[in-house]
């Protein structure tokens, strides 16, 4: 049988230093991460947002309809609630999220936790966030970075976030304030419509050095796009998404089925809310955005 | 004539969003899409910081962010007299 790489190997002296770095540096390149990305047609996420806002005590944006969308289509697809602890799968009791913002001061992105969102109606999504945000502005939030500057040493930090690294990735223990958002939600939520940000054409989230949070949700900001309609070319508010996903958890078939599922939602929000019937608004869109149990969280 | 609270707020929306210079004081920001919800943080911090009122959760509502003219009423109202 001939042996299908040729000897001796590529020696040191051929190789550029810049790739010897990296072929001394870096793992194994065994890579569980995959990115499905697509297209969502918006147009009537926004006249959705449109008749609620008519209507409704508390101001309702995209990011509020992305959190839930992303949350029912967890509850419809169950295993991407699961995350990998010591080579095994576990799933999570409670549909959690994690939405990184930006605060204004000190500026820098923090991440908040949102629990059992599938089981959540809109309104009680934006007033929960809005008051996030809030005490964030107002500097009422607690992040690591006050628990980790408290470490005024470098090793004791270094020895600190090594410790609690290898505690969230390895020992299934409860989880406390602090450490929900390495713990407690399979999924981090991104929204990238705000102004002044480039169109976006591709995306590869990072995944963070905890394990605990295999799925990532990135939709773009909408924008007028010509899109083929009925045979006609037509402009449409247009957005994108991407999905990233672990593969140690869930194949691209999983995968591409659950972006369809978000797809569906996000582009149709009442027929999220409404569990499948046609677009809705006014007065019936309010009552479905502050039901305590919508119907858009039930599996299939 | 434009109030100076609403001059000022409108001053400050139209150098935050595009097509400013366009901006109305009864523009319709959620019609027009014009909002989101950076801008609205900003917004709460700036009505807050230069006006000394609170705005509560339950003020961040359509009917307060709807236009300027609108958010200048809540000042407004909130302002101590």
């Amino acid at each position: 049988m001939e042996r299908p790489l040729v000897e001796p190997p590529v020696p040191d002296e051929a190789i550029p230093t810049w790739n010897m770095n990296y072929l001394y540096g870096c793992p194994t390149p065994a890579d569980p991460t995959i990115v499905w990305g697509t297209d969502v047609d918006c147009t009537d996420l926004q006249n959705y947002l449109r008749h609620l806002n008519a209507e409704s005590a508390v101001l309702i944006t995209p990011v509020h309809v992305l959190l839930r969308a992303t949350a029912c289509a967890m509850a419809r697809h169950p295993q991407f609630n699961r995350r990998v602890l010591r080579r095994r799968i576990y799933q999570y009791k409670q549909v959690n999220l994690l939405l990184p913002f930006r605060k204004r001061q000190p500026a820098e992105t923090d991440v908040m936790v949102l629990e059992q969102v599938d089981r959540k109606p809109l309104v009680e999504i934006a007033r929960e966030l809005w008051q996030h945000h809030q005490d964030a502005a107002r500097g009422e939030f607690v992040y690591d970075r006050q628990r980790s500057l408290g470490l005024s040493r470098r090793m004791t930090r270094r020895l600190f976030y090594r410790m609690h690294l290898w505690l969230a990735n390895g020992v299934n223990l409860p989880a406390r304030e602090h450490s929900k958002r390495h713990r407690t939600a399979a999924a981090t939520v991104n929204y990238f419509g705000f102004k002044g940000a480039a169109p976006l054409r591709s995306f590869k989230p990072s995944r963070a050095p905890y394990d605990g949070v295999p799925v990532n949700v990135t939709m773009g900001g909408i924008e007028p796009r010509p899109v083929a309609l009925n045979g006609e070319v037509v402009v449409r508010s247009i957005a994108p998404l991407f999905v990233r996903a672990d593969h140690r958890i869930v194949d691209a078939h999983d995968i591409g089925l659950f972006v369809a599922t978000l797809r569906e939602f996000i582009g149709n929000p009442a027929a999220m809310e409404f569990g499948g019937s046609a677009s809705v608004g006014g007065e019936s869109a309010l009552a479905a955005a502050t039901a305590r149990e919508p119907a858009g969280h039930r599996p299939r | 004539m434009t109030e100076p609270v609403e001059q000022e707020l409108l001053s400050f929306v139209a150098s935050r969003v595009a097509n400013g210079q366009a901006l109305e004081p009864d523009t319709d920001l959620l019609q027009d899409e014009l909002l989101d919800s950076l801008l609205i943080m900003d917004l709460v911090a700036h009505v807050e910081g230069r006006y000394g009122i609170r705005l509560e959760n339950t003020d961040i509502a359509p009917a307060n962010f709807r236009s300027v003219e609108k958010l200048s009423a809540l000042i407004s109202a909130r302002r101590p007299r």
